[in-house]
Parts: structure tokens; sequence; C-alpha cells
């Protein structure tokens, strides 16, 4: 986060609760909590991220630390909101009825709308065909932008065994890609 | 693929010197693509975005930061290592508590056992005339084997042997007070309707009508009951130690003033 302000004083001004604070750090980190997402669990992903957000907002008190930190933890909320969202959506199957007039959500236009659902389907499409351990991994470190140790820290595991993830994950993509190509 | 080329990959976000030609640069790119688009806020996010919040009143805006010095050193500590803290911790207290000698008696011998086969210390055991004695054991606990004993006149305590101390004179046994039986009183019979025994006579009462057959009422069969005397059991024998005495409580008392009472 840059900017006059500064990384504290943003955060002191979210702590009490000003809004225009709240709106900074929500553009600065929801579009990488929401790529996060939208990998992990597609389905309504702006609901999801909302919830992520509304949840670290009203417990900006229990947070204090740099920015890295903070990073970490707003992806710690949203890696464990996402299990939780994939194991409700486990036991239930549900579906909505599609009406285009509640549809708020913007698009540029509909040829970038295509093309970022056909590389958003693509890249996918290679997540899913990974472990699932290394797709978590891979996740973290490229939307979260999180450190070796915070992805260890956070998944319960060594330092050792995130690299060797990591390792593993990108040889398995670059496989992937190397045999069907890249579609754009 | 190796650590450092992964370790590149991924904090260039795939945007390697060989482009579009890397597999895994282009995967990796894709991948960081995906948090391109900011997504729109909705419910209650959308509030917070527009109207901020008031912080509740007890809740601390600026969190109390942990200063360094207050921080338990023993919370940095590896697992390992706090179990072993923790282990040498125990030990030292069970060791002090054995040198005081206040661990109880299997305990203290294990414990002290131990210690003096791996320190050049002695520690007392249960038995040793230096270890507390409980009160209640007026001769001194167990003298086993660690207690000094005096050396007899055929065998003269050699020049670097420990000259034993003397052992304390016995006190004098506290006077016993008499036991004087006291006249016992006879117990008052149970008055329900299983119990037909008739209590010794009171005054003013008139005297009880003559009991029926016995009612045998289940679980009310500690009450004494009247009975016949058992066959070769006359009225101030020695009644059974049960509560079923066969014999009537007054009849025991008129015989034997102590035979009411519970041997032992």
């Amino acid at each position: 986060m840059t900017g006059a302000q500064g990384f504290d004083g943003v955060l002191a001004a979210a702590r009490l609760g000003q809004a225009w604070a709240l709106s900074a750090l929500f553009r600065s980190y929801a579009g990488s909590v929401a790529g996060y997402v939208r990998a992990r669990s597609p389905a309504e992903t702006d609901d999801l991220v909302s919830e992520i957000f509304t949840s670290v907002f009203t417990s900006l008190d229990r947070f204090s630390g740099s920015e890295p930190d903070f990073r970490g933890w707003l992806f710690t909320i949203a890696q464990r909101r996402v299990v939780d969202d994939l194991r409700r959506r486990s036991r239930r199957v549900e579906t909505t009825p599609y009406t285009p007039e509640d549809d708020d959500r913007q698009v540029a236009s509909a040829e970038q709308d295509s093309l970022d659902r056909l590389g958003g389907q693509w890249v996918r499409g290679v997540l899913d065909r990974l472990v699932p351990d290394q797709r978590e991994v891979l996740l973290l470190r490229i939307l979260g932008d999180l450190t070796v140790n915070q992805v260890a820290e956070l998944l319960g595991k060594s330092p050792g065994a995130v690299k060797a993830l990591q390792r593993r994950g990108l040889a398995a993509a670059e496989k992937i890609v190397r045999a069907e190509g890249v579609p754009l | 693929m190796d650590d450092d080329r992964a370790e590149r990959l991924l904090s260039r976000r795939g945007r390697t010197s060989a482009g579009a030609h890397d597999p895994a640069g282009a995967f990796v790119a894709a991948v960081a693509d995906l948090g391109c688009a900011e997504p729109v806020p909705t419910g209650a996010l959308a509030a917070l975005l527009a109207d901020g919040f008031v912080p509740a009143a007890g809740r601390v805006s600026t969190p109390v930061e942990q200063s360094p010095g207050r921080r338990s050193w023993l919370a940095d500590l590896p697992l390992r290592a706090r179990v072993l803290a923790a282990s040498g911790v125990a030990l030292i207290g069970l060791a002090t508590a054995a040198t005081a000698g206040v661990l109880p008696g299997p305990v203290q011998e294990g414990v002290g056992g131990v210690l003096e086969a791996v320190t050049p210390f002695d520690f007392p055991s249960p038995g040793d005339p230096a270890a507390p004695v409980p009160q209640d054991d007026p001769n001194g606990g167990d003298t086993g084997d660690r207690s000094p004993v005096p050396a007899g006149p055929a065998d003269p305590p050699a020049a670097d042997l420990q000259v034993p101390q003397p052992l304390p004179q016995p006190l004098p046994a506290p006077p016993v007070p008499d036991l004087v039986p006291s006249p016992v009183t006879p117990p008052v019979p149970v008055q329900d309707s299983a119990s037909t025994a008739p209590g010794p006579p009171r005054a003013g009462t008139p005297p009880p009508q003559a009991p029926g057959p016995p009612v045998d009422v289940p679980g009310q069969d500690i009450a004494p009951r009247r009975a016949q005397p058992p066959a070769g059991l006359q009225q101030g024998d020695t009644p059974t130690l049960s509560g079923r005495s066969a014999v009537a409580p007054a009849a025991v008392t008129a015989a034997d003033p102590g035979a009411g009472r519970p041997a032992g």
C-alpha cells in the first residue's frame, strides 16, 4: 500500500471505522483476495469476498503488525472462509435461477469478459489437476504474495515442505501447459 | 524445476525473460491475472465502505503491542526444548522435595535411591531418624537398614566411621485414661410397622399390645427384630455381631453391658 498516509496510518484510521481507510484497504487487497477465491471457489465470488472483508474490518482491533503481516492475516481469514464455503457447498447443492436484473456485476466489455473467462477457465483447469496442497501453496504465493514462511505457518507445514510443494506444483503445471499449450 | 527457478518464477509473477515461451511462466502469469479484477462489494461490506462504522466503546482501537521484554522467551523455543525445560523444572522440584524428605514414603525411597545413584549425596529415606516422622507414630517410624545402629562392645567403631547419634529417649507414654465402661443406654428400637420389638417400658406409657406377626418389608430389615434366640443361645449370651441380633436389646443390656457395642 502506497500513499501519503502509509499503511500504518490507513490501518489506524480503519480501526476507527473511517470509510476512506476501509475503502483504501479494500482497493488494495480485494483483487488478490478475489483471485484466490475465484481459483478455489468460483461461485459467488463477490459475496464471499465481501464476507471476508467484513470479517476483517470488524476485527481489525485484534490485528497488529506490518503490511506483510496484514496480508498474511487477511489470507488466513480468506483461506478459512473458502474452506468453510467449500464444505458447505459439498453438503448441499443449491441452485438459484439467474435474473439479469439482479446481476450488478460490472464488466468492461463483452470481448474482455469472454477473454477473461477463457483465461480464467484455462488456468482453473490447470489448477484443478494439481495436487490440492500444491494448488494451495501456489495460489497463496502468487495471489497472496506471501512468503514461504507465511504459507508454511498458514498451512501448518514446514518451510521445506512448502518449497517442495511449490516446486512440484510448478513442474506439474509446466508439464500440462507444455502438453496442451496456452490458449491465448 | 529446482527451488531457485521456482522462486524466481513466483517472485516475478511469471514475467521471466523467456516470456510466452516459458510454459511455467505463462501459467504463473495467468494465475496472477486472476487477481486483477476488483470484486463488487455487496451487503454489509458495501455499507461499511460507504459509511464506515463506529468502533464499540469496549474495543480498543489500538492493540497493545507486546513488548519484546515481556514476550515469553519460552514461547520462542521449539516444542522439544519446551518439553525439556518443563521436565528439568519438574526434576529439580522433585529432587528438592526428596532432599527435604517431604515426599510420601515409597516415592521418597524411589526418588532418593535414584538420586543417590546418580549423585554423591545422601538423601533421607522414610526410615531415617532425620526424616520427618509422622506425629502419630510413637516408635519413630520404620527403623530399617539405613538407621544408624549403635555399635556394641564387641564392635568398636572405627575412627573414620561416623559416630552414631544416640537414639532419643522415648517419651513416656501418656497416661491412658481409665476406661470405665459407661452404662450403655439401651438402643431405642425403630418404631415402624415392621418392628415389633417392644422397647424398654417407658414411664407413663401403656404397655404395648401384643405384637402381631412380623411383616417382612424389603429394605427395612436393618432394624433390630425381636426374634427367638436360636437354639443353644440363651438370653444373656453374647449376641452375634450383626445388627440382626437374636437377643433383644434390653436383655443384652441387662446381661452384658458391653455386648451391645460392635466388636473392635
